[in-house]
């Protein structure tokens, strides 16, 4: 293809390409980072229970579906929306594939049915919100309360249990490595934390993402098609939504319409904490995990130290807002 | 502490101002006086230090050194509230009204006019607003909601906003650049008058001519520093002067375009409609060449492009890229079809801010690479050869569009499509907002381009640029095309005598 | 004045029944009873609902009257919502209404409202004391607090490191639960509650403090779970729990007698529960307000449902219980 970029002869100098690790260590995330060091070393030194092996895969194995929801949420606000129906999305996800389950489908047809449910929830929202042009928040806020509805309704308020064995096997195993038992959920979400990364950093459809959510109107004049890119974040959050939804439900091998009730707003939480910013445009994956590992540490710590659970929800609150007002702080100072 | 006697005729004296930011020497040393009832005129180029020195007046940023004094009180720095006190306004380009409130709610907006009941007093807000409107002697409603008047109109109603402070100074930055050229003249009528009432307005403005018009001094700002101020008692100061201090040399006013070999015609709008009464709209363009699409603000100019890019529907009418009818529905569709459109508002419509000058670069062409995995090395590379070629002055690729000139954001949104490879690019008002230096930067691009066998559409309200760069020109007025304008026949006179439909050859179409 | 609110009722019902079953003749009478929940997101109004529709079919059976059951309710408890739901069923005209209220003060006047109306009402579960209700079949939760602490102390013993599980904090019943709880272990000074932890009524928060408890206290000896949410998580959630249950350091009471929770005690992972009579709150429900009705008969008010203890020595019966869906039989004593 003939491009006009041969004008000028001198060679442009080639920085090195920042790789995972500095791209870690660079502006948004060293803050958070830093918070969640100093959250582990205070609980290390505090408490003779916080890091034992036990403990931390514990910690890691309740964050983890939360996490891969907010991956997919994470995708959602970069691309300048939000869904508040992920917590439905979820419990729903897991009792469809519950359901399934009860009427003797196999193990993998179940959980693929139960993440189609989550794609079409959020195909829908997607609908709802490039071709209704509602407002995200009202479209998803709506699909929050229809969903919780079908989970009530389908189960007439009952939690579906006697998951098979082959089920739960998802959610309870945990892996040897080396002297460590790595529980398998908290794999599966370092393996989605890594796919969401490439496709967001590496790949044109996340490139269009940003770009929807940084200006729409501008990339759309750029040749994107605003309203696909749409569709295909608000799926991909139904889909991880539903992907942590069936892992929390073989987890605890039971599918209540309860379930999740109130998760979208921890999992917003952690995508904002990890400087993801609600305006769109910014913000990274990686920001989301280290969010959601600094929402389950502070639950567990609140537990470990004995803190007043009637004081607890103040004690997150404040945590959520100072973690953001300190990366607030930090970028206007740049 | 000094104390500096009042003196009647300085109203606000600054002395050894400095202010540095992180890595660079905003303001080094900047001494300025403001006499009262004058219009004193700044000038310089984009990151000059003009609106760091603003931000000092109003108090939106605290000077490292030196000292205000204004009324004779001398302050260290100013606080937004403070300033605001002592009487200083500012008239910002960006726009500050809510479009959904009437023209009288926007000015009194935050210092409402409270009645008896501590209600709002909207008959006491519009009689107010409309004293103001009456003693400027122009034509605007009070009672008309912000968003149904013209850009020009929302010029005007910024205008009367500042005056109902009653100020002492009032600062103007670029308060001509949303205007056309009869509101223009308006405009710097009603800045002489508000300085003849004895309000001292300091004028920030990249178009030089109208400075000399009106102003009663000028200063020149540069790489943070004041290089001169000058009396213009006669308003004709020479322009020549002010362009050689403010880039550091001596350049030609106006770019002069080198001429090239303009091929067979490659692009075709035929019988284009837009809505089931307006007029057909035919015109050609030719391989290499650059059309000039010249006419007043609200001409049907802005319109006309964007029905042919694919934003706005269109009724009828065809398109021929050579030789092939394309079909336009969408911004895609032309995209693919090899055209690219540099709108006028880089920020609202041009590029997304918070991302790098990589992802704005390349957002458009994707597709050149192969695979589903971007190779983000190879990315990096190509968008540095652009940074290079088109001397984008950004500290890394990697930089938020953001932190960048208005000049090289322009020369980013112009990356995108030489990396897109497009064969017929669109300007809407390249140069907005841009200084001169970089102006002439993007004349020399476009050129290059054209040279390389490139089509370009240009729309543009700044005649000189239209004149210097066209191979062809042609005029709009009412969403018709008036004339078309050849080599000698593009001139000033030609073009304003059209498009104010002073002549009127009858001839519609080409 | 009684005289007014007979015809009143009278009319209401002949116009309901003939809107409703023009053809059916007037002799045998025909009672609707709403019956209303707190909400339908909650698995034990299912089984009261069962009780409802048992007794209206025992009565149509046992007299000559036609009972019906009309089972209405909000997805969530919200008490505005219970209020419509209310209105709903007056401007229906029901003949006499059972609910159990979500909130004590926003429901009075809806209730006073539907007694003005001729519509009598009674309140079970969760009471309205300030309305006009005739009587609220109930439990006192505070008792039931007691009775969970003495099942402990049997199990346990009378020293020992407690934890307390809750769901909402500020959950009146449960509030009284604990209150009678820790009222039920003051005499006991060796008895001491380590620590009260939340789950928002969420199986997953559940089952996840529970072990965060246990984490930081290994040597726990007891644990109250004021209501079952983590022992509806299959076993294996809680490993930390399990093994302690199992190896018999760590008690467990729990409230609410689920068929999940019977099979957790016969296997021995806990020791006691304390479980209202849900079935009951259908079953008896509806038989008080055909007696208020028709019998005409008066109550205090406030009617004791009772309590159901459970433990290893009577589990099996009340599993019986459930699995033949008949709650009538009284439960052998738990000691």
């Amino acid at each position: 293809m003939p491009t006009p970029k041969t004008e000028s002869d001198a060679e442009t100098t080639t920085s090195p390409q920042p790789g995972i690790g500095s791209k870690l260590l660079n502006n948004q995330l060293t803050t958070i980072i830093l918070i969640l060091f100093l959250m582990i070393i205070l609980l290390g030194s505090f408490t003779r229970t916080f890091l034992t092996a036990n403990n931390i895969f514990n910690v890691l194995r309740a964050f983890s579906w939360i996490a891969i929801a907010s991956f997919g949420q994470s995708m959602v606000i970069i691309g300048g929306g939000i869904d508040l129906s992920s917590g439905s999305t979820m419990a729903f996800a897991g009792i469809m594939t519950a359901m399934m389950l009860s009427y003797g489908l196999g193990v993998l047809v179940s959980i693929l049915i139960g993440l189609g449910f989550g794609v079409f929830i959020g195909f829908i929202n997607g609908i709802l919100v490039s071709q209704a042009k509602l407002p995200p928040f009202i479209a998803t806020l709506g699909m929050l309360s229809i969903l919780r509805g079908f989970c009530y309704g389908l189960t007439s308020g009952w939690p579906i249990r006697d998951l098979p064995r082959g089920f739960l096997f998802l959610g309870q195993t945990d892996l040897a490595f080396y002297i460590w038992k790595v529980p398998l959920p908290a794999l599966i979400m370092v393996f989605f934390v890594i796919i969401s990364y490439i496709y967001l950093s590496k790949t044109k459809g996340g490139y269009h993402i940003y770009a929807v959510g940084g200006n729409e109107y501008a990339a759309s004049l750029a040749g994107i098609d605003a309203k696909r890119v749409k569709y295909v974040i608000y799926s991909l959050s139904g889909l991880f939504a539903a992907v942590g939804g069936i892992l929390m439900t073989s987890r605890l091998g039971v599918a209540a319409p309860t379930a999740a009730q109130g998760y979208e707003l921890d999992i917003i939480a952690a995508a904002v904490i990890g400087g993801i910013s609600l305006n769109g445009g910014e913000g990274n994956v990686w920001g989301a995990l280290v969010g959601a590992a600094i929402m389950q540490i502070l639950r567990n710590a609140l537990v470990l130290v004995g803190f007043p659970a009637y004081w607890q929800s103040s004690a997150i609150g404040a945590v959520i807002i100072s973690a953001v007002m300190i990366d607030q702080y930090r970028k206007r100072r740049i | 502490m000094t104390i500096y006697r009042s003196e009647d005729h300085f109203i606000v004296q600054a002395h050894h101002i400095s202010k540095t930011f992180p890595g660079v020497k905003a303001l080094s040393d900047v001494s300025f006086i403001l006499r009262e009832g004058e219009i004193h005129c700044i000038v310089g180029e984009n990151g000059a230090g003009k609106s760091t020195f603003i931000k000092i007046l109003t108090g939106s940023l605290r000077p490292d050194s030196g000292e205000l004094v204004i009324h004779g009180k001398s302050y260290k720095s100013l606080t937004p509230y403070l300033s605001q006190s002592l009487g200083i306004q500012v008239i910002y380009q960006e726009n500050i009204l809510v479009p959904q409130m009437t023209v009288a709610e926007n000015v009194f907006v935050g210092r409402e006019r409270l009645n008896h009941f501590g209600l709002i007093d909207y008959k006491e807000t519009i009689r107010l607003t409309q004293t103001i409107i009456d003693s400027l002697k122009i034509n605007l409603d009070p009672e008309t909601p912000v968003e149904k008047l013209s850009p020009s109109g929302q010029q005007f109603v910024k205008i009367v906003k500042s005056l109902a402070y009653e100020p002492r100074i009032l600062i103007m930055d670029e308060p001509t650049a949303m205007f056309n050229v009869k509101d223009v003249e308006m405009v710097l009528n009603l800045v002489k008058d508000i300085s003849r009432r004895g309000i001292s307005v300091i004028y920030i403005s990249h178009r030089l001519e109208e400075i000399s018009e009106i102003a009663d001094r000028i200063t020149v700002f540069k790489d943070g520093q004041v290089v001169a101020t000058h009396e213009n008692p006669g308003k004709d100061f020479d322009l020549s002067v002010l362009i050689r201090e403010m880039v550091g040399r001596s350049v030609e006013a106006f770019y002069k375009k080198d001429r090239n070999t303009i091929g067979e015609v490659v692009f075709e709008v035929k019988n284009l409609r837009l809505h089931h009464h307006s007029p057909e709209i035919n015109f050609t363009l030719k391989k290499g060449e650059i059309l000039g699409i010249a006419g007043l603000v609200g001409s049907g100019r802005t319109e006309m492009i964007r029905a042919l890019f694919g934003m706005d529907p269109k009724i009828s009418g065809e398109v021929w890229y050579r030789g092939k009818r394309i079909t336009i529905h969408s911004p895609q569709d032309s995209i693919q079809a090899g055209i690219g459109l540099i709108t006028e508002d880089r920020h609202k419509t041009g590029l997304a801010l918070n991302l790098s000058v990589i992802k704005n670069t390349t957002i458009a062409g994707l597709d050149q690479y192969p695979g589903p995995i971007l190779n983000l090395t190879t990315e990096k590379t190509d968008v540095e050869q652009f940074i290079q070629e088109l001397d984008i002055k950004t500290p890394s690729p990697y930089q938020e569009v953001r932190f960048l000139s208005g000049g090289n954001q322009q020369k980013v949104v112009l990356a995108r499509w030489l990396f897109k490879d497009v064969d017929i690019l669109i300007f809407d008002e390249p140069t907005i907002g841009i200084d001169v230096n970089s102006k002439n930067e993007i004349y020399k691009l476009m050129t290059e381009l054209a040279q390389k066998g490139k089509s370009i559409i240009m729309i543009s309200s700044e005649l000189p640029e239209l004149i210097a760069l066209s191979d062809r020109v042609i005029v709009v007025k009412n969403g018709r095309i008036i004339t078309e304008l050849d080599d000698d026949e593009i001139t000033e006179e030609n073009i304003i005598s059209y498009a104010f439909g002073v002549t009127d050859d009858g001839q519609s179409e080409e | 004045m009684k005289m007014k609110k007979c015809v009143l009722c009278c009319v209401v019902l002949v116009f309901t029944l003939s809107l409703l079953f023009p053809a059916i003749s007037v002799a045998a009478n025909k009672y609707v009873f709403a019956w209303i929940p707190k909400a339908l997101n909650n698995p034990v109004f299912e089984l009261g609902r069962s009780g409802a529709l048992q007794k209206a079919k025992e009565l149509t059976e046992q007299t000559e009257d036609t009972v019906e059951v009309l089972y209405v309710a909000s997805v969530n408890s919200d008490a505005a919502e219970q209020v419509r739901v209310i209105e709903d069923v007056i401007s229906k005209g029901v003949d006499g209404i059972g609910v159990s209220c979500n909130d004590p003060t926003a429901l009075k006047d809806v209730i006073d409202k539907a007694i003005e109306a001729g519509i009598p009402v009674m309140t079970w579960d969760s009471d309205s004391p300030e309305s006009k209700r005739f009587t609220y079949l109930g439990v006192s939760n505070y008792e039931g607090g007691k009775a969970a602490a003495d099942l402990l102390i049997k199990a346990m013993g009378t020293s020992g490191e407690v934890a307390i599980l809750t769901g909402v904090p500020g959950a009146f019943n449960l509030e009284e639960r604990i209150r009678g709880f820790k009222d039920g272990i003051q005499d006991y000074p060796d008895i001491k509650v380590v620590t009260t932890v939340a789950c928002d009524d969420d199986i997953n928060k559940g089952v996840q403090v529970v072990e965060e408890v246990m984490q930081a206290n290994p040597d726990l000896n007891g644990w109250f779970f004021v209501g079952l949410w983590p022992l509806f998580a299959e076993r294996g959630s809680m490993p930390l729990w399990e093994a302690a249950a199992k190896a018999g350091t760590l008690k467990t009471i729990a409230f609410d007698t689920l068929p999940v929770e019977l099979e957790l005690l016969k296997d021995g992972y806990l020791s006691g529960l304390v479980g209202q009579k849900y079935w009951g709150w259908g079953y008896d429900t509806i038989q008080m307000l055909y007696d208020y009705i028709v019998n005409n008969k008066r109550y205090e008010s406030w009617t004791d449902s009772g309590m159901d203890i459970v433990t290893i020595k009577n589990v099996d019966a009340m599993i019986e219980a459930w699995e033949t869906q008949d709650f009538t039989k009284p439960l052998p004593p738990a000691f």
